[in-house]
């Protein structure tokens, strides 16, 4: 069985910074409660492969994951995850950039299931919204501080830097510390 | 010559957040033990909220913390320290604070 959902939202803060927040894999151990785990298995430049362990909205049900992330034409990011099952999660996260501080994000969901999972079938569009809903919410207070802390001339590793604003370029692996939890 | 900067905050109660636009900065004003004391309140990893829990400086975007009297960092392997403001308390409810230079 395959699923498509779409999930369009708006955002006051620039490509740059969603795409940090998508990148920053550390935060999802910090930040999200629908994530409990987070190791990274390989990064670099491209693509990051991270396990991690996911709560299933609704149901007291964790599940392990593999989610690897890829980079592709014009940053856009493509998210597969495989879980138990056989249940595999195909997102496409598209950016468009309006303006320097506007961002239109597009999720395009594809979720395969196994046939068992077919009485499931009408819970899944509830699921991925409500999924899709509390991470937007968790993740919402630090992409509009990081805009303005950027804006104020924020620098990583140093803070607020007086003498020279140099904005935010965006560039992957996100560093992280040698005593990372991730690592 | 340099230019020091001050600016004189009232508040009710610490810990008290506010922008400062002379300072260009988001400032933490908390008490500890009897004594006032200023930062930056930016976490300087990624910017995130740092605030006052148990007499530590903490950021939960990635669980970032700092000593609040010697502001370093006391749990990353990372020599960074974040930005103090001297601050000279002027009655209950009221300090200056200056840049410093």
């Amino acid at each position: 069985m395959v699923f498509n959902f779409e999930i369009s939202r708006e955002i006051n803060v620039s490509k740059n910074v969603c795409l940090w927040n998508t990148w920053d894999h550390e935060h999802l151990f910090y930040v999200h409660k629908q994530f409990n785990y987070a190791k990274i298995m390989y990064e670099d430049s491209n693509v990051a492969f991270v396990k991690t362990k996911i709560k299933v909205p609704f149901m007291p049900i964790y599940l392990n994951a593999l989610h690897t992330m890829t980079r592709l034409k014009n940053d856009n990011v493509l998210v597969i995850d495989t879980m138990p099952f056989g249940i595999i999660s195909k997102l496409e996260m598209i950016y468009n950039e309006k303006n320097s501080s506007t961002t239109l994000l597009h999720n395009i969901y594809q979720l395969e299931l196994p046939v068992i999972f077919y009485p499931l079938k009408f819970l899944l569009p509830k699921l991925i919204k409500r999924w899709n809903d509390q991470n937007w919410e968790e993740d919402l207070p630090l992409k509009i501080r990081r805009q303005m802390a950027i804006d104020m001339g924020f620098r990583d590793y140093f803070g607020i830097d007086d003498k020279k604003n140099i904005g935010y370029k965006f560039k992957l692996p996100i560093p992280r510390p040698k005593d990372s939890i991730l690592n | 010559m340099n230019e020091i900067r001050e600016e004189e905050i009232s508040f009710e109660k610490l810990p008290h957040r506010y922008i400062s636009k002379i300072m260009n900065d988001e400032i933490l004003l908390y008490s500890l033990d009897g004594n006032i004391y200023a930062v930056s309140g930016f976490c300087p990893h990624f910017g995130g909220p740092l605030e006052l829990k148990n007499g530590v400086l903490n950021c939960y975007w990635h669980d970032w913390s700092f000593d609040a009297v010697e502001f370093s960092c006391k749990n990353r392997g990372i020599k960074i320290k974040l930005k103090k403001y001297p601050v000279e308390k002027l009655s209950e409810n009221r300090v200056l604070i200056s840049n410093g230079i």
